[in-house]
């Protein structure tokens, strides 16, 4: 045998050699590996409807998913009643209602009821306490605690109560209900317990569903309700309440009677009361006094009267003795100025005089100051809307 | 949908022939070939509707197969920690399975061919392949595997070049 070496290109060499025709007879067939790759995969669905229906199925389980409410909100709300057995003078409900509301802590709701025939005489005092904060126990425990830093040891009765619901709400509520709810915060009232009684308006609407249930009426309506003219017209009544008035309509209003209606006011107008969100003129706070030197009221950044921040601000507010007040150089704001740094620290307050009693006008008088709360400290809009103001008319805290 | 697997079928049936070669090629054993050809069509099934040019079926599939090789000897090396898992039995299995026109004696010589081949790197022995045995455009070479056509001369000409040297003076015939 004889070695040959080839000039020959190696490659073609090899292909012309290699028999394909041979190969194609050894190659598994196409069927065959299709079949194959099927078990290692299912083949598409064959049929259009079936690829739509497949599309169909996604999107409806995406939507079910975001707009199904499968959410859990749990919302509450306790509530807590003191009624006292004695009877108290004006001055000494003044004093235990300071005390009182000086010593609850700032997410608590509070509230007083004080009836008496005339000024000069006794009368019945009860304190009301609500939150969403805290468990009905909690606040027991807290309102307790208040009282007895007040230095009350008198008997007294105490109720408790607490309002629960769950509902279910889809993710696109959660979010939306989110959106809408930073919206309302810049347009309704910016104390954190007005934002957490907004949040709460199932448990309210539930509660009134009952109480309207007892009366043989359905609820069909409910909400708290801004400036909006068209909002507010959208329901059958308002209530005054805090920290914004409350929309209801009720099944078939428009067709009962005057008296019916009237049962039905009543009756939600109660129920806020005992909710402690009722603006009621039994209010020590509310009621316009001659015996307090300095009376607040407090104006939130909206211009709305807060009756919360006002009883907090009256209870921190020094009042005069006897011979301060006669004094000529007393200057009823300084007390004002202290309470604020207490009650409103960080917001940039404007002081005027409501009363038409002139100020420093001397002994006798009484001192009606409305703070109006302009905005956070901190900030270019505080400056631009103190710009507004006549320097005597700033006062900066 | 239906339309759309026949139009899948029907491409592949163009293709089988080919795909097979080359996944005999790039498998040696024939088990291998057909369980790397058929994940490939599997795989292809799925990604059918990403191909936006039907015309480029073969390019755009082979790349595919190509791609999963790499896949798999990746997975192997890691898993069996062998570096090389070529040598002398998958060039014999590829002999065997690349049948010849002329019988014994011409086998021997295509054999060292493929001994040549196999003793290349695979960024140069693919396109060599692709383009000298099978035939293969530049283009299409480009496309299967990823590369600019510029890259596939030039690895093709290093091929050679490479092939030639290894050849040597191996490349003999005893008559």
């Amino acid at each position: 045998m004889d070695t040959v070496r080839h000039g020959k290109d190696p490659l073609e060499l090899a292909r012309g050699q290699l028999d394909f025709a041979a190969i194609a007879t050894q190659a598994p067939s196409s069927k065959d590996i299709l079949f194959k790759a099927q078990t290692m995969v299912p083949m598409a669905p064959v049929r259009p409807w079936q690829r739509l229906a497949k599309t169909v199925g996604a999107a409806v389980a995406v939507g079910l998913l975001i707009f199904m409410p499968w959410l859990p909100q749990h919302a509450s709300f306790s509530l807590v009643r003191v009624t006292f057995e004695q009877s108290f003078n004006q001055y000494d409900a003044q004093e235990l209602v300071s005390h009182y509301t000086r010593e609850m802590p700032v997410n608590v709701l509070t509230g007083v009821e004080y009836s008496n025939e005339s000024p000069g005489k006794a009368g019945q005092l009860a304190l009301r306490a609500s939150s969403a904060y805290h468990t009905a126990t909690d606040l027991r425990r807290t309102v307790e605690t208040a009282l007895s830093s007040a230095g009350y040891a008198l008997p007294y009765q105490l109720l408790e109560g607490q309002i629960d619901r769950t509902t279910w709400q889809s993710p696109f509520e959660h979010v939306f209900g989110f959106i809408e709810a930073r919206t309302d915060s810049r347009r309704l009232s910016n104390n954190d317990l007005a934002q957490a009684i907004l949040r709460q308006e199932d448990v309210y609407a539930e509660g009134l569903r009952g109480q309207l249930r007892q009366l043989g009426y359905k609820l069909e309506d409910f909400g708290f309700i801004g400036e909006d003219a068209g909002e507010r017209a959208g329901y059958d009544f308002l209530v005054d309440c805090w920290p914004t008035d409350v929309g209801v309509s009720v099944q078939h209003y428009q067709n009962l009677t005057d008296s019916e209606q009237k049962e039905i006011r009543e009756r939600a107008g109660e129920y806020f009361t005992t909710l402690n969100i009722n603006r009621d003129s039994t209010n020590l706070v509310n009621a316009a006094t001659n015996w307090l030197p300095v009376v607040v009221y407090v104006y939130d950044t909206n211009g709305r009267y807060d009756p919360q921040l006002t009883a907090r601000m009256q209870a921190w507010v020094e009042q005069p003795s006897a011979t301060e007040v006669t004094s000529v150089s007393f200057e009823p704001l300084d007390n004002v100025r202290s309470a604020l740094k207490h009650v409103i620290p960080d917001y940039q307050c404007r002081l005027d005089y409501l009363s038409t009693d002139k100020p420093y006008a001397g002994a006798g008088r009484f001192y009606k100051i409305k703070v109006t709360m302009i905005s956070l400290k901190s900030g270019n809009r505080a400056l631009t809307d103190l710009s507004q103001f006549s320097d005597e008319d700033d006062l900066s805290y | 949908m239906a339309v759309r697997n026949a139009q899948f079928v029907a491409h592949y049936e163009e293709v089988h022939l080919q795909a097979w070669r080359l996944a005999l090629y790039l498998c040696g054993r024939r088990e291998d070939a057909e369980d790397l050809l058929a994940e490939a069509v599997a795989q292809a099934i799925r990604s059918f509707d990403k191909l936006r040019d039907e015309n480029r079926f073969r390019p755009w599939f082979l790349r595919l197969m190509r791609n999963l090789h790499i896949d798999h000897l990746r997975r192997r090396k890691r898993q069996l920690d062998v570096a090389d898992f070529g040598g002398d039995q998958v060039v014999w299995e590829r002999l065997g399975r690349y049948p010849t026109i002329s019988g014994p004696q011409r086998r021997a010589e295509v054999r060292t061919v493929f001994r040549a081949l196999d003793r290349l790197a695979e960024n140069l022995r693919l396109p060599l392949v692709l383009s000298a045995l099978e035939g293969y455009s530049v283009k299409e070479i480009s496309e299967i595997m990823g590369i600019g056509q510029g890259t596939v001369k030039v690895r093709i000409h290093r091929a050679r070049k490479k092939l030639m040297e290894f050849l040597g003076d191996d490349f003999e015939v005893n008559w």
